[in-house]
């Protein structure tokens, strides 16, 4: 009679463990899908940016600055996105990658404020579909590193709850790094706008 | 409902009681019981079949319109902008949106059984009214909808509460047939029993169908509260919410909907329409101060509220000014607009496109603007593209035309146009047909066929055929011709069987993007390996022979549809090759788009046919 108990007790013990490893799994997956996921809403960005600035370059001949810093930007973190995809894993490339992206990011900032300064470009159509167009991209890269860290969070979350604590560090299920702010110099450059 | 199945129950035993003079036996009851239940279900079946119509049957029922996702329009393009960005914070995949043109209150709702099938439904006036963050937030709260299957849950309560009241609705019926209805004829159908049950079933249909509403409305009520709050997480932005709810109250049309059958779609929506003081207990929604006290505890409603009520700032667009005759600026290359709109819309011209022509038509002579707009005229302007300056021949190519069975005035027409079209840049050629095209489908079989065949003259007639001219040729045989009709017949199911072909067609490409023979043979090579056929060869430049492209081009357009689109991707790399792009180039690719039947590769597609060297 004991041993039937003890059986089942198993029996139940080992479906238990089984149910938290699938579970871990799944949220494992989705963080690391997530994290792909960043990095097509870069590249989209990234194939977006030329178009976008040569647009602009006819209306705003003024702020040569501003669009060449983005133009320089751009090619700078496509660089080290090639050196990053090349040597993956390595910390000093993805460190360099993380950089590049803040610059470009401070950079197409400061394009997108500029536009406000400019009240007759903003009324022109093209323009405020460049605007959008621009605005949406960062929306969009911004959004999805959100997503990633939400999916992070929720993986994280399981793996050191009470039950599941046990069995993780058991089956091998390492903490996610979350994604912190890549804030360099350039991008903490407040924009600047004149009132001429 | 068990309640109410005992209900009836009771009232069924108290009624046989009361006729047959004995108490009512065990299956009796269970037979009531069983009655009532069937009658709960057929309603509830009923609205499920007609809740579960497709998706664009539903918004269509409400007088929507389908957004594109390739849309021009600005407005919409925002809204498709801000819903890809909460599918990519969501994790879920952008549904299908429509529009409600004719409401202009703010709302939204989701219909569909599952996340799968789900589709999002925005009002004109939420598009028009809410900045871009208070629309991002109203997304987002849809999307939550989807995300925890409300939906679904919903439309369980719905079918519930339906098949109750056709319970109940039963219950009336009797009750009104059998009472006799006062008329001399009714009085037959008099039936105490019967009528006193028909009093009893509606009575606990109704009673029934007030505590099932209340139930529903305070599920409802707090899967909204749970909507609200993924909707923060998803925007990480409560003010944008508070702002939409606040704009709500302070838009005069609120967010009704004026359209009859909203009201059975209320508890669908992402706010109520302003309801009367019995509609507290059975609300779906909580009240809006509630939902943004809790959207943000920080900050009093009264300051949103104060803000929504400014007008929102709506920036003046400057319309294209159609007087100047001054040349229209260089047109965003990225998104189609303009002049690679109009080219890229050969084949299928839609609203959007024509609306870009009006900047267009504008640069152009007044005769031609007007030629363009009858069959008669666009016929003549694209008969005028092609003729000749040199006085003999060009006397040879209108008898060509007067000897088709087309119009008499069309030779005279085209004549007279044709030294204002030479005026233009050749760059214009393409968005001439794109034009035209519009016009020409208005004519009739025998007339279009009439019509190409005259072409086909006056092509002859010169004996000589240009590359342009076959270009022209080709795209409108094949958008006018028999050959548009096609069926979506496919012959050929691989690249690999169409080696020779293909050769021939990157050949020509090659060419045509450069004449030192080295640059062709690297262009080809990329063409080549794009494909991955090592095996195709480039041909000799003398050997290309335009019949041989025509019947190659032919060869292709029954080739399986995702192939075509590979041959074009193809076709795009060679021209691309060397890193730029010339007018012929660009028009050969657009012809073999159209008789491909495919999209052309957007890089390509987007370029200005008048910013491309010669």
């Amino acid at each position: 009679m004991e041993g039937w108990i003890a059986l089942a007790v198993i029996a139940a013990l080992a479906f238990w463990a089984i149910a938290i490893y699938n579970a871990l799994v799944q949220l494992r997956n989705r963080y690391k899908n997530s994290y792909a996921q960043i990095d097509v809403q870069l590249k989209r960005r990234y194939d977006l940016i030329p178009n976008l600035v040569e647009a602009a370059k006819g209306y705003l001949t003024h702020e040569r600055e501003t669009l060449q810093a983005v133009i320089a930007a751009r090619g700078a973190a496509v660089g080290a996105a090639q050196k990053a995809a090349a040597a993956p894993g390595d910390p000093a490339a993805m460190q360099g990658l993380a950089q590049a992206e803040g610059v470009l990011g401070g950079a197409l900032g400061r394009l997108l404020a500029v536009f406000e300064a400019y009240p007759d470009l903003k009324a022109n159509q093209n323009v405020m579909q460049v605007q959008e167009e621009l605005a949406s991209t960062e929306n969009k890269v911004a959004f999805s590193r959100q997503a990633y860290n939400d999916t992070v969070m929720e993986y994280n979350t399981k793996r050191e709850s009470f039950p599941d604590n046990i069995f993780a560090g058991m089956f091998g299920f390492t903490a996610a790094m979350l994604l912190e702010a890549t804030e360099s110099a350039e991008e903490r450059k407040a924009p600047k706008v004149s009132f001429k | 409902m068990a309640a109410i199945v005992a209900c009836v129950d009771l009232v069924a035993g108290a009624v046989y009681r009361v006729w047959a003079g004995a108490p009512a036996g065990q299956n009796f009851h269970l037979a009531t019981s069983l009655i009532t239940l069937a009658v709960i279900a057929l309603g509830s079946l009923e609205i499920v079949a007609r809740l579960s119509m497709g998706r664009g049957e539903l918004a269509t029922l409400l007088a929507g319109r389908p957004v594109p996702r390739s849309s021009v329009r600005d407005d919409e393009r925002r809204l498709i902008n801000v819903v890809d960005e909460m599918a990519i914070a969501s994790g879920l995949a952008a549904p299908p949106l429509y529009v409600l043109n004719r409401e202009p209150g703010i709302n939204a709702f989701v219909a569909g059984l599952s996340p799968g099938q789900a589709v999002v439904v925005v009002t004109q006036g939420a598009l028009e009214q809410l900045s871009r963050d208070e629309l991002q937030a109203v997304i987002a709260h849809e999307f939550s909808h989807i995300l925890h299957g409300d939906i679904r849950l919903n439309l369980r309560a719905v079918c519930v509460l339906q098949g109750i009241v056709f319970l109940a609705a039963i219950g009336r019926f009797m009750m009104q047939y059998y009472s006799g209805a006062g008329t001399e004829e009714g009085r037959r159908f008099f039936h105490l029993p019967l009528a006193a049950a028909g009093i009893g079933v509606f009575a606990v249909g109704s009673v029934g169908l007030l505590c099932c509403r209340i139930i529903q409305a305070a599920i409802a009520r707090e899967r909204e509260n749970l909507a609200d709050a993924s909707a923060v997480r998803f925007t990480r932005n409560a003010d944008a919410l508070c702002g939409a709810l606040a704009r709500i109250r302070a838009n005069s049309e609120g967010a009704r909907l004026r359209n009859w059958h909203a009201d059975a779609l209320a508890h669908m929506l992402f706010a109520p329409d302003s309801g009367s003081w019995l509609r507290s207990l059975v609300a779906t929604h909580p009240p809006i101060e509630e939902r943004m006290r809790r959207i943000n505890p920080h900050v009093s409603p009264d300051f949103y509220f104060e803000k929504a009520s400014k007008p929102r700032v709506i920036e003046e667009k400057v319309k294209a000014r159609a007087a100047e005759k001054e040349k229209p600026r260089p047109i965003v290359p990225k998104r189609l607009t303009g002049v690679a709109a109009l080219v890229a819309s050969i084949g299928d011209p839609g609203a959007e496109h024509l609306e870009y022509a009006a900047g267009l038509l504008a640069y152009l002579a007044p005769s031609i603007r007007q030629a363009l707009g009858d069959p008669l005229g666009a016929q003549s302007v694209m008969l005028g593209c092609v003729l000749e300056e040199e006085l003999t021949i060009r006397g040879r190519q209108l008898a060509a035309i007067g000897k088709a069975g087309v119009h008499a005035d069309l030779a005279r027409k085209a004549e007279v146009i044709a030294p204002l079209l030479r005026q233009l840049d050749r760059a214009y050629r393409l968005p001439l047909v794109a034009l035209a095209v519009p016009a020409l489908k208005g004519l009739d079989e025998a007339s279009r066929h009439a019509f190409l065949d005259a072409l086909r003259r006056v092509l002859v007639a010169d004996q000589r055929l240009t590359l342009s001219e076959f270009v022209l040729a080709t795209i409108l045989d094949w958008t006018l011709g028999p050959k548009a009709r096609r069926g979506g017949e496919v012959r050929y199911k691989a690249c690999a069987e169409l080696a020779a072909e293909t050769a021939l067609v990157l050949s020509l490409l090659a060419y045509a993007g450069s004449s030192d023979p080295a640059e062709a043979a690297a262009a080809f090579d990329k063409g080549r390996a794009a494909l991955g056929l090592p095996a195709l060869a480039l041909a000799e430049r003398d050997a290309l022979q335009l019949s041989g492209i025509a019947k190659a081009l032919e060869r292709m357009s029954v080739l399986a549809p995702l192939e075509k689109q590979r041959l074009l991707e193809a076709f795009s790399t060679t021209v691309a090759a060397d890193g730029n792009v010339k007018l012929m180039e660009h028009e050969l690719l657009r012809a073999a788009a159209c008789v491909l039947d495919c999209p052309m590769p957007p890089s390509v597609a987007a370029l200005d046919p008048r910013l491309l060297r010669k």
